[in-house]
């Protein structure tokens, strides 16, 4: 029963997928005269529906005039839905898998070391985006060598880079950090953060979020976690790659400015979908071009992907609220709005 | 009888020797030309200057204008769309900060509010900006360049906040910059004119002497020698110009007369042969036998202008190329040497500097041996070949071992040139002048130390380190061809001269058991020397380098010590041959330079410590012109002693070949001070060393046996 809900639910997303886009739809052909090779076909696997990164991605093989097609599922949010994704691969055996999101990447592909790897694509060339931490995550070796078919592209700017932009803004003391006990991806970031923030001569407090009955993160206590953390002495929060912290961005961002906190995102959807103050962020266009030169390299060039390092992006995009900055009081520094984009509905 | 004209005739050259003391054609020519290149250069440096400094206040205000408009259209983004009131405006000082440290013509950037408060304000004081705020009109309206107090030019731009003016910035340059880099171009134009006066006399002199004085000088010896009878010799000269042809017709006159003469010997033959009468035939027997005692037309000899200052020119040439990288290079070695080896870093710096020495050394007395081999020019060519491809090599350097092995290359050509040259002036001078002949010697080699570090300098800053080595290989070519040309002239070596001078173990060991002689090399030669090879040759380019000066400036600072000895070298020969008293005058020398050392002590700011340097260079060139000439004198004299048992030239030799140890030994004495004691403790230990040696060497020769000897020898010499 649960099954074939799932499938249902996926048929729904790959109808949307088709409507809202309709150039670049789910099964897409672009032949190239010159090459009259067979089109490429790549599978994607989404956690959460299309993203402009597979638009990136889909510009750069248009771009080039790489013939190509490409299937897209969607987990929808829930990782029980990657084993009939894997069966269907398997029987299509496409020429590269693509997967979004560390959840549908370790669904997919699955860790390095597995006792079943009859319950994963194994063998077909992959590449991942938006994985905050492959190498924690044990979907990769190392950075340089993945050490098996699977590559990708880093996303993150590196902690450094992202705590010398909070203190390039204020000389901010103290910074506090609420996170979903449950992710992976939090505890890992939580832990590098407990590592590197005294390093830079700030202080770190660490809040994780309550479970409910269910042993889920309960968002209910988001507004209470960041009073106490203002009542902790903390003068700013920071958001890292947190899906859970993400999904409940209005209560999270809302309480923020409520409480007079500035909040730091390390990822997009924050500062885009909710109201971050400010963030150094990866252009999700960009990175998708990023991953399809990775994909290049595989299908074009056939290099193997265990030979391709996960690639990163140099440049990072600064981003911040005015309207936030406006509530909260803190302006940023000449030296950032020189080279910030920014996002103010009082501008015209 | 008249006795035979000399072999070769010899120019009789005084000392050490910068302007002839005769009134002579190249006197007049040297001081005619000066004149002109001064006018000259004058007058073009005086417009570029002008040129320069009128363009000066458009520029000005033009990058006052550029800056203003960035700024102010980034400050009225912050405070117009926004919407960041100004006076809330953050980071604004570290901005203005960036902006002034990264355009030094800039001197001040303030934003001002619209009733007149500073808001913001870098590079000058509060007090001076309400001063020019005062002295400006409320003029608002654009950018409106004024002239304001203290030499500033302030400009004003306007901060739109949402609606209304929310701000003033004034941008405010100076011409402070500007000036003080106009002074850095005419400090460089004026050492190009004196370094090119000093290419111009050494170049004159060489065309002079090879091409004019010297056959003239030739022609007038053989012309005397027609007045007293001898018509027998000829004159050689390679050259198609004037002077060439007036040769070329004075041969065929000379010529004329040996043809004349032996018509007149066949005439008498054939008429005595007719005679009968014995008396007769006696009496122009006779006859022919008087023109024979009064007239000279066969056996004479051929007159070569063998000038022993031919070598000046392309030796000048080549101490050049050598100088040129003076000014860099122990930076430059800095930049390759490795810091993961167990040699400490310093060590490694200052390496290279005593292997080029120690290769120069080294290959000296092989370099006699093959002198007397192949002669004076190929060994010559060979050592600036050598040379040559050691620039180039510096040119491609990868790395530190490549970059020490071409410098030892160089050291080797340096070393062959060095004793060819020396060799050259031994086989062209006769014993009576050739210690003055080393005057030439000396005289090119401190004037190529003069030129080429503030040459060197103004291209290092131009085009780097690297590319500049390729200056100093052309400069070597032109000396190499030089040589090339010249000394086809030259006559084969003469096999015995060089060999003789080398030095047999006995001979060393009695001049090793003589206290003057020890005294004189090991507490004022090599002191000497290492003064040379450690502190200015190693000490002073990186010294200067930390003192923040670029690389014109260190080189003009180094061109001190070479200008400072040339300027005083003659003086110092004067003074010094007049009193005799050569001891107290090397002893002197090393007491004033000691005491310009030890003066860096007392220095605790930048300028000061570059004063200190200054005064520490010009008393290590002042003395060396003070004991060079007494240094020479007293192992002469000493030299003179030994008369009998060892040549006087073997002596002087064996003397500036252990001499030149100094200066392997300079730069690693100067890596140790600097790493025991820093910069200036280092320089004030090497005066602490000298004032020591010094006074240790003035108790050896004050010695009552020495003494004597001396004086001695200095009665005899007098």
């Amino acid at each position: 029963m649960l099954k074939i809900l799932g499938l249902f639910k996926l048929n729904l997303v790959l109808c949307i997928a088709m409507v809202m886009l309709p150039s670049s739809g789910s099964t897409q052909t672009v032949v190239d005269e010159s090459t009259p090779t067979e089109p490429f076909r790549i599978f994607a696997v989404l956690w959460r529906g299309e993203t402009e990164v597979e638009a990136g991605f889909r510009d750069y093989f248009n771009q080039r005039g790489i013939p190509y097609e490409m299937t897209v599922r969607s987990l929808d949010l829930d990782k029980g839905n990657a084993p009939p994704i894997v069966e269907e691969i398997k029987r299509v055996q496409p020429d590269l898998v693509y997967t979004w999101g560390t959840a549908a990447t370790t669904g997919i592909v699955g860790k390095i070391e597995t006792e079943e790897p009859e319950k994963f694509v194994r063998e077909i060339p992959g590449i991942f985006v938006l994985v905050a931490y492959p190498k924690s995550a044990n979907i990769i070796e190392s950075f340089e060598q993945t050490g098996r078919p699977v590559t990708g592209v880093s996303f993150l700017a590196s902690l450094e880079a992202q705590l010398n932009t909070i203190l390039a803004y204020r000389s901010f003391k103290k910074i506090a950090v609420i996170y979903d006990i449950t992710s992976s991806n939090s505890r890992i970031n939580v832990a590098s953060l407990e590592e590197t923030v005294p390093k830079l001569g700030m202080e770190l407090l660490v809040l994780p979020v309550p479970l409910d009955e269910n042993g889920k993160s309960d968002p209910e206590t988001l507004p209470e976690l960041i009073q106490q953390a203002k009542d902790d002495g903390a003068d700013i929060l920071y958001m890292g790659p947190d899906s859970f912290l993400t999904r409940h961005g209005d209560v999270y961002t809302a309480s923020a400015i409520a409480a007079g906190l500035p909040t730091f995102a390390s990822t997009q959807a924050p500062l885009k979908n909710y109201r971050a103050m400010f963030g150094l962020v990866t252009d999700y266009h960009t990175l998708g071009k990023l991953a399809a030169v990775q994909a290049e390299h595989i299908l074009l060039e056939k290099k193997r992907p265990e030979d391709l390092p996960i690639a990163q992006l140099k440049r990072f995009k600064l981003w911040i609220n005015m309207d936030v900055v406006r509530e909260i009081g803190l302006y940023p520094p000449m030296s950032m709005i020189t080279i910030a984009d920014f996002k103010d509905s009082r501008r015209n | 009888m008249k006795p035979a004209p000399p072999l070769v005739v010899i120019d009789s050259t005084v000392k050490v020797q910068f302007l002839s003391q005769q009134r002579g054609l190249l006197t007049r020519l040297i001081l005619l030309a000066i004149v002109v290149l001064l006018v000259g250069q004058i007058a073009l440096a005086w417009f570029a200057l002008i040129g320069f400094e009128r363009e000066l206040e458009p520029q000005l205000n033009q990058k006052a204008n550029a800056v203003g408009y960035t700024i102010s259209s980034q400050l009225s983004f912050a405070v117009g769309d926004l919407r960041i009131p100004s006076e809330k405006l953050v980071g604004v000082d570290a901005y203005f900060d960036n902006i002034l440290a990264s355009n030094k013509d800039i001197k001040y950037l303030s934003l001002v509010d619209p009733s007149g408060n500073v808001l913001f304000l870098r590079g000058i004081l509060p007090e001076t900006m309400n001063q020019i705020l005062a002295g400006l009109s409320n003029n608002l309206g654009g950018s409106n360049f004024k002239v304001n107090v203290e030499g500033h030019i302030d400009g004003s731009f306007p901060i739109y906040g949402i609606e209304d003016l929310s701000g003033i910035l004034h941008v405010g340059v100076s011409s402070e910059h500007v000036v003080s880099q106009l002074s850095q171009i005419l400090y460089e134009i004026i050492t190009v004119i004196i370094i090119s006066w000093l290419v111009t006399f050494e170049f004159l002199s060489f065309f002079m002497g090879s091409y004019v004085s010297e056959p003239l000088e030739n022609i007038r010896r053989v012309l005397s020698d027609g007045a007293n009878g001898v018509f027998a010799n000829r004159l050689v000269l390679r050259s198609r110009d004037e002077v060439g042809r007036l040769v070329t017709s004075f041969n065929g006159i000379l010529r004329g007369l040996q043809n004349r003469y032996n018509d007149f010997v066949f005439d008498a033959r054939e008429l005595m042969n007719a005679q009968i009468d014995s008396t007769v035939s006696h009496k122009i027997s006779e006859v022919h036998k008087q023109v024979n005692e009064y007239y000279l037309f066969t056996g004479g000899q051929e007159v070569r202008s063998i000038n022993v200052k031919q070598i000046r020119a392309p030796l000048f040439l080549f101490i050049f190329s050598e100088e040129i990288s003076r000014s860099f290079l122990p930076l430059f070695i800095s930049r390759y040497a490795p810091t993961d080896m167990a040699v400490p870093y310093d060590v490694l710096v200052g390496l290279p500097i005593t292997l080029f020495m120690l290769a120069a050394f080294i290959i000296t007395p092989i370099g006699g041996g093959l002198v007397d081999r192949f002669g004076v020019r190929r060994v010559m060519l060979a050592g600036i070949a050598a040379a040559i491809l050691g620039y180039v090599g510096n040119f491609f350097t990868q790395g530190y071992i490549d970059l020490v092995a071409y410098r030892i290359l160089t050291g080797i050509g340096f070393g062959l040139v060095f004793i060819a040259s020396d060799s050259w002036i031994t086989q062209n001078a006769d014993t009576g002048n050739r210690t003055q002949s080393n005057g030439i010697f000396v005289g090119a080699v401190f004037v190529g130390i003069t030129c080429g570090p503030p040459i060197g300098g103004i291209f290092a800053d131009r085009i780097g380190f690297e590319s500049t080595f390729l200056i100093s290989a052309f400069l070597a070519i032109v000396s190499g061809y030089i040589v090339y040309l010249v000394f086809r002239n030259a006559k084969l070596p003469d096999k015995s001269k060089s060999s003789q001078l080398m030095l047999g173990m006995r001979d060393w060991l009695t001049l090793l058991k003589d206290a003057r002689f020890v005294a004189v090399l090991l507490l004022a030669a090599i002191p000497g020397r290492i003064m040379f090879a450690g502190f200015l040759i190693y000490l002073v380019p990186l010294y200067l380098n930390e003192l923040g000066h670029n690389q014109s400036s260190i080189g003009r600072i180094m061109m001190l010590y070479g200008f400072t000895t040339i300027t005083f070298v003659s003086l110092a020969a004067r003074i010094a041959d007049r009193y005799g008293k050569y001891s107290y005058v090397v002893a002197i020398g090393g007491t004033i330079t000691g005491l310009g050392c030890i003066v860096s002590l007392f220095t605790d700011s930048v300028s000061s410590a570059s004063n200190a340097l200054l005064i520490a260079i010009f008393t290590l060139g002042f003395a060396h012109a003070l004991t060079l000439t007494s240094q020479n004198a007293i192992i002469q004299l000493i030299a003179k002693h030994y008369r009998g048992t060892m040549g006087r030239a073997s002596v002087i030799s064996a003397y500036r070949t252990v001499e030149r140890f100094g200066m392997v030994i300079g730069p690693l004495l100067a890596v140790a001070l600097i790493g025991a004691f820093g910069y200036r403790g280092a320089i004030a230990g090497f005066g602490s060393i000298l004032l020591g040696v010094t006074a240790l060497f003035l108790i050896v020769m004050a010695l009552p046996a020495n003494k004597q000897v001396l004086e001695e020898t200095d009665v005899a010499n007098a």
